[in-house]
């Protein structure tokens, strides 16, 4: 009687679990697209993981709509350090947006039932301790919302496009999605010897990313080499091509459909990450020039640089590092540089090096606003370099003031200070920018535009000239002020 | 307006004096701050207040522009 009873707790329980999961998971996204078309390529030629997806939609639904929505599974969005979506067409860039899942609301009707419930069930709870999602301890039981069988919670975040227009019915629009992943390859094995090959391990979804029912997709994997260990076989068909691997073409998939796409193969490039990056960016007006200084945790052997640069230097903590090189070219200038000591995996090298170019190329002032524009990349990023942390600071001249920093993704923190150095008197304007997961994708330009009027030119020299009245007025005073002791005879002529 | 139509619109950035001028401005300055200077030093011991301001003042000025232009003096374009 009492497992009965508790059978029968379990499955109202269930039902109305589903019913809420519905209202808040995979049919959570209202069904009004349907993909006609998808095309996938993942991108494994660097340790950056780029996936690229061409959608064609149509809007199946009754009324003109303007957004889309888009599932990346958790363990991935944790990695995503980048997305944009433009019209395939126009090159239009859509804004993105992520979205807010409401977490599931139990109210329990009484204390046994909740008590049965928890049995039954492994609650995840938020920090409100609303219940999320719960996953069966005891009965598989799939839910009605989803082919998963792994849990009942939806480890899917959604990113809503909106398109920059709204769409008839029957319409058709095609765009592209590309995603940018950061440590999402394992190196299996995790250790080699120093001559050893260097081997990574894949791990994805034979099938797109999508919220809708797909009529036909197919998937391109590029790797960077033909030595290929293993990879998945797939209910459609698998080419391989040298480094090629085509998966597809897959009809009529349900929404958020899963199978696993492991690939093991040879990576012989290096995992190029950058721990930490510091980008010192100094403005000054008298000079007309900006310093820029950029201290690092890795190399690399090639960069190249504003062509009007000047004054190279390349430092690490020892002094200055004679491994470079700098030579001028017609249109950029070139800066080889090398590390003191070749580097393994698992080794670390930090460094920093800068230059000075004039500030006429990055700063301009716009004569209707009466303000000075800067507008100069995030990070100049080697290709395939990750980096984990990225802090860009901004020094502006003295007085300057209505600052407005301008920056085309994301910034995780941005702060405003005050930075004291040589014949200041007030202290320097001081933005600083800091950002995780960058990858060159982000070496967008930036704009930082500010306030400054031409008087705060006088502040410096006039801060000298202030400085050495000092000595002036002190033989003034000096001169006036009585030394001897007692009555002496003075000649009064 | 966003700051990059701004920029595009802009002028790029120009020093009120050209930097050529620098290394023979700062020579400038300091000569005639070191002139003024002199001129403080000759006068005796309080004379007139004003008659040593009047040289301290103008010699703290011109030594002290004389020294800025000093420190940005890139002597590498300048045509002598």
């Amino acid at each position: 009687m009492r497992s009965f009873c508790r059978l029968l707790a379990f499955l109202v329980l269930t039902i109305s679990l589903a019913y809420k999961t519905l209202a808040t998971n995979v049919t959570f996204v209202p069904q009004h697209w349907r993909n006609t078309n998808m095309l996938r390529t993942i991108d494994l030629t660097s340790s950056i993981v780029r996936e690229t997806t061409s959608v064609a939609a149509q809007n199946i639904h009754n009324e003109s709509i303007g957004e889309y929505y888009f599932p990346i599974p958790e363990q991935w969005d944790n990695h995503l350090s980048y997305i944009e979506v433009k019209e395939r067409k126009t090159k239009q860039t859509f804004e993105v947006e992520k979205v807010k899942i409401n977490p599931l609301k139990w109210v329990s009707h009484s204390n046994q039932l909740s008590r049965q419930f928890d049995d039954m069930f492994v609650m995840q709870r938020n920090e409100k301790n609303e219940i999320i999602c719960g996953s069966s301890k005891k009965f598989k039981l799939p839910l009605l919302h989803s082919n998963d069988t792994t849990s009942t919670c939806s480890r899917i975040r959604y990113y809503k496009i909106f398109f920059n227009r709204q769409l008839d019915p029957q319409e058709q629009i095609k765009f592209t999605i590309t995603t940018a992943f950061t440590h999402l390859l394992t190196p299996y094995p995790k250790e080699i010897t120093q001559t050893g090959r260097q081997q990574l391990l894949f791990q994805g979804n034979q099938y797109g990313n999508s919220a809708y029912q797909t009529d036909q997709q197919k998937t391109n994997v590029k790797l960077p080499s033909a030595d290929i260990i293993s990879y998945s076989q797939s209910k459609g068909n698998v080419i391989r091509n040298q480094k090629n691997l085509d998966y597809g073409r897959f009809n009529e998939t349900k929404p958020n459909s899963y199978e696993e796409l492991r690939i093991h193969y040879e990576f012989q490039q290096n995992m190029l990450t950058v721990t930490g990056l510091r980008r010192d960016l100094e403005i000054s007006h008298w000079g007309g020039n900006l310093a820029v200084e950029e201290h690092f945790n890795l190399t690399h052997d090639g960069a190249s640089l504003p062509i009007h640069v000047s004054d190279v230097y390349y430092r690490d903590e020892i002094g200055n590092v004679s491994t470079s090189n700098l030579r001028y070219e017609q249109d950029k200038t070139i800066f080889d540089f090398k590390p003191r000591y070749p580097l393994f995996g698992g080794w670390n090298y930090t460094w920093y090096y800068g230059y000075n170019v004039p500030l006429g190329d990055f700063v301009r002032y716009h004569y209707e606003s009466g303000r000075y524009i800067l507008n100069i990349p995030f990070v100049n990023v080697f290709p395939q370099a990750i980096h984990d942390k990225v802090q860009v600071r901004i020094i502006l001249p003295e007085g300057a003031s209505n600052v407005k920093v301008e920056t085309p993704f994301v910034i995780d923190k941005e702060t405003h200070g005050v930075h004291k150095t040589y014949l200041d008197t007030i202290g320097r304007y001081l933005i600083v920018l800091e950002k995780s997961n960058v990858v060159n994708d982000h070496s967008k330009n930036i704009q930082i535009s500010y306030t400054y009027s031409s008087l705060e030119l006088l502040r410096k020299p006039l801060s000298v000239s202030l400085f050495l009245l000092g000595p002036f007025l002190l033989s003034m005073i000096y001169s006036r002020i009585e030394f001897s002791i007692g009555k002496s005879k003075r000649k009064t002529s | 307006m966003t700051g990059l139509s701004d920029w595009e619109t802009g002028k790029p950035y120009e020093t009120p004096i050209s930097q050529v001028f620098f290394p023979l401005l700062a020579f400038l300055f300091l000569l005639s701050g070191f002139v003024a200077a002199s001129t403080f030093s000759v006068i005796k011991a309080k004379t007139s207040l004003i008659l040593e301001l009047s040289s301290a003042i103008p010699a703290s000025l011109s030594l002290g522009f004389g020294t800025l232009f000093l420190f940005m003096a890139k002597t590498k374009e300048m045509v002598v």
